[in-house]
């Protein structure tokens, strides 16, 4: 025992002391926040600049006007009006010769920049489904905010139609929109945002100290092989415990890591209290949600080991970075799927794959961490899915861990002591099959 | 003294279609110095890596005081591989000392006596350096030092001297004399054989993959009797191998060394030669291991291999 314990302090040591250390500690969270703040700190800040339309209308008469005024009325964030419509160019249904030149004409002005879009109503709008703008611009703020408004006019001329007669305004009050708001059974409000936000960042979490980590230890062991001291290294203890100190002691530098963030964040959340954003609070509260902190911690410390293995395995069959590279794609693989499954995630975290991947051992750190924080349970309850979910889970990955040390062991043992040439697989699972 | 300290009882290992050991048995007895000699590739590091149960015969058995050896063995040896690395970052202090705790070494005077092994090796102010700083030279002593700091029963070096200079290697074999003085047991493989000549009290003999003999220095030489003689003299070799008493001449750079036929009066040979040359050293001795070994491997004198064997015997 003393002797992994050995390499446990060599190990955890030799990680602490470099400077990459502190600057990791700084730098991922500050990655993190302006990956996630910044686009949509820009987004709210920006503001669209008066856009040059050219409004056409296909004999809608006064509605037209209508619409016309209510968008002029959109004013952008600096108080000056959003669209600029010069007066409305009129056709008449059968007039195809003079639209079809104009048409081409107005394209050519869009195609050139000198207007910004051609906003069309094309006849008996008020029953149509949609209007046409013609632009080569795809602002969705300005364009949605356009669109309530052209609905509350629509909405109050197909009242009218129906002989339902009421001044606009009050329309607007009459048809102005619900939004549904999501509490919890335990009363905490939820949103789709701070959902997202909380399951992205501890899958991001998960995903950077399982890799960065992982990596470490699989050039450790290369360094160790390519400069010949593995060989003095096992002539005093086993692969096996050499491969278990290293595990061992780098999974204790990610604990800290992450022990240190936990320490940093909670002084923050509890320092700047009320004066920041609802929404980033709510965020933060989300994410210290004391059950999902708890699996979380659970499946980053077996993920960890469990991938931990498999970079100590490629680490001791490869004899070089550039050859690692191969082995590297199926680990990186893992990992990048959940990513991109996590929007679909949101709107389908119990469908039967999700629970799928969330078993399978290698997905499970993040997609199941990811469908805890979206499910965010408020008690260790063993009646919630989710709970029953996450436990089996855990059992299975701590049992397929155990597995693949076994077998890591097995590669290990015989790999780190090879130099020049890559095993191929088959004798890879001839080295697994001797003793 | 244990006689059999160390014991190797008929091992053999195969790397598939290739034997590179083959029922190979010997005894190290406590407190010797044992060479083990022959050319590379003769299986001796296979051997060394054998004992040191990084690989696996595939039959025999290795004994430790008549008893298989196990993990403990660890602990009680200092290994030095013949391709050796330190950690490169690692200052030197912080190298010795994760070694030697690697071996569950244990002291209360950690500095005290890394600065005593520093002394010895002549690397006095390179405590506090970090091993990358350090020339190769000064790594290799370095190396020497973290096999031995734990104090071990049994050290075992493969291929020693392979790049060191000589001044270092003074020191590495001052230090291995004192370390036999204190009562450790040190194996050795090498193919400088005049190095195991200087050093050696017992050897081993191995050319592919066997053994070809083994025992006392003094017991082996003997063996083969004073029946060599080097000779300097200002005159044509070629005398000396034509001589009727001479079978065969080794050319050495400032000697030659002529071994002579079984029987034959060696004051014949010195007679002819002072009758036609100056000959300022002429002197019976007993054959050299290099000799030795190429008579005892049936390798002809002046082959390809033999050349090998004789640069390995002059790189001293």
């Amino acid at each position: 025992m003393s002797k992994i314990n050995t390499i446990i302090k060599h190990e955890y040591l030799e990680i602490v002391q470099k400077k990459s250390f502190l600057l990791g500690i700084l730098a991922i969270p500050l990655l993190m926040a302006v990956s996630i703040f910044l686009p949509a700190l820009i987004m709210e800040n920006t503001s669209s600049p008066t856009q040059k339309y050219t409004f056409v209308d296909f004999e809608n008469g006064d509605l037209a006007d209508e619409i016309k005024d209510e968008l002029l009325r959109l004013q952008t964030s600096d108080s000056v009006p959003q669209f600029d419509f010069g007066s409305i160019e009129r056709f008449s249904q059968d007039d195809v010769t003079n639209w079809e030149r104009r048409k081409s004409e107005l394209n050519d002005l869009v195609q050139n920049g000198e207007i910004d879009g051609v906003m069309i109503l094309y006849p008996d709008i008020a029953r149509a489904e949609s209007l046409i703008v013609i632009s080569k611009k795809f602002d969705i703020k300005v364009l949605r905010r356009a669109e309530r408004r052209i609905t509350t006019v629509l909405s109050a001329e197909r009242l009218r139609l129906a002989n339902v007669n009421l001044p606009s305004d009050s329309l607007a009050s009459l048809t102005r929109r619900v939004d549904i708001e999501v509490v919890s059974p335990a009363g905490k409000s939820k949103s789709f945002e701070t959902a997202f936000f909380g399951m992205f960042i501890y899958a991001m979490i998960m995903f950077m100290l399982i890799f960065n980590y992982g990596q470490v230890l699989m050039r450790s062991v290369i360094e160790e092989k390519t400069t010949r001291i593995m060989e003095v290294m096992v002539s005093s203890v086993s692969p096996f415990q050499l491969m278990m100190g290293k595990i061992i002691g780098l999974s204790l530098a990610a604990y800290t890591q992450v022990a240190i963030w936990g320490i940093i964040g909670g002084a923050i959340r509890y320092s700047v209290g009320g004066t920041i954003n609802a929404t980033i609070l709510n965020s933060i509260d989300n994410l210290l949600n004391p059950v999902v902190l708890v699996f979380f911690l659970f499946f980053l410390v077996i993920g960890f080991f469990l991938f931990s293995t498999l970079f100590a395995a490629v680490g001791s069959i490869v004899n070089s970075d550039k050859e690692s590279q191969n082995f590297m794609m199926p680990i990186v693989m893992v990992f990048v799927i959940p990513f991109m499954l996590a929007p679909v995630l949101t709107s389908a975290s119990e469908a039967s794959w999700a629970i799928a991947l969330s078993l399978f051992p290698f997905t499970a750190p993040s997609i199941m961490t990811m469908r805890l924080a979206l499910a965010a349970p408020e008690s260790f309850n063993l009646a919630d899915p989710v709970i029953i979910q996450a436990l089996i889970s855990l059992v299975i990955m701590t049992v397929t861990t155990v597995g693949m040390s076994w077998l890591t062991a097995r590669i290990f043992r015989i790999g780190v002591l090879m130099y020049g040439k890559r095993p191929t697989l088959p004798e890879i699972f001839r080295w697994v099959r001797k003793t | 003294m244990n006689k059999n300290f160390l014991e190797l009882r008929n091992i053999s290992k195969s790397y598939g279609e290739k034997q590179a050991v083959k029922d190979f048995s010997m005894t190290v007895p406590e407190g010797s110095i044992y060479g083990m000699i022959g050319p590379n590739g003769a299986g001796k590091t296979t051997t060394i890596r054998m004992i040191m149960d990084i690989i696996a015969p595939d039959t025999g058995q290795i004994l430790l005081r008549g008893t298989q050896v196990d993990e403990s063995f660890k602990n009680r040896v200092g290994y030095l591989p013949e391709e050796r690395g330190l950690h490169k970052k690692m200052k030197i202090k912080d190298v010795i000392r994760f070694l030697a705790e690697l071996k569950e070494y244990k002291t209360q005077a950690w500095d005290e006596e890394i600065d005593f092994w520093l002394d010895k090796m002549s690397l006095n102010d390179c405590r506090d350096k970090k091993v990358e700083e350090l020339s190769k030279g000064m790594q290799q002593k370095l190396q020497f030092i973290t096999t031995v700091f734990h104090k071990p029963e049994i050290v075992i070096l493969d291929e020693l001297f392979s790049g060191l200079d000589p001044l270092n290697i003074e020191l590495v074999k001052n230090s291995i004399f004192d370390l036999r003085a204190g009562g450790a047991t040190i194996l050795f493989s090498t193919h400088v054989m005049e190095q195991a000549e200087k050093m050696c009290d017992h050897i081993v003999m191995i050319n592919e993959g066997q053994k070809m003999l083994d025992g006392e220095l003094a017991t082996v030489k003997a063996q083969f009797g004073k029946n060599t003689v080097q000779i300097v003299f200002d005159g044509d070799p070629g005398f000396v191998e034509k001589h009727s008493t001479v079978a065969r001449v080794l050319t050495f750079p400032s000697y030659i060394e002529a071994k002579l036929n079984d029987g034959a009066d060696h004051m014949q040979l010195l007679r002819d030669l002072v009758a036609n040359n100056s000959v300022s050293k002429y002197e019976l001795v007993e054959p050299s291991l290099y000799n030795i070994f190429i008579e005892t491997a049936g390798i002809a004198p002046n082959s390809e291999q033999s050349e090998i064997l004789k640069e390995g015997a002059l790189n001293v």
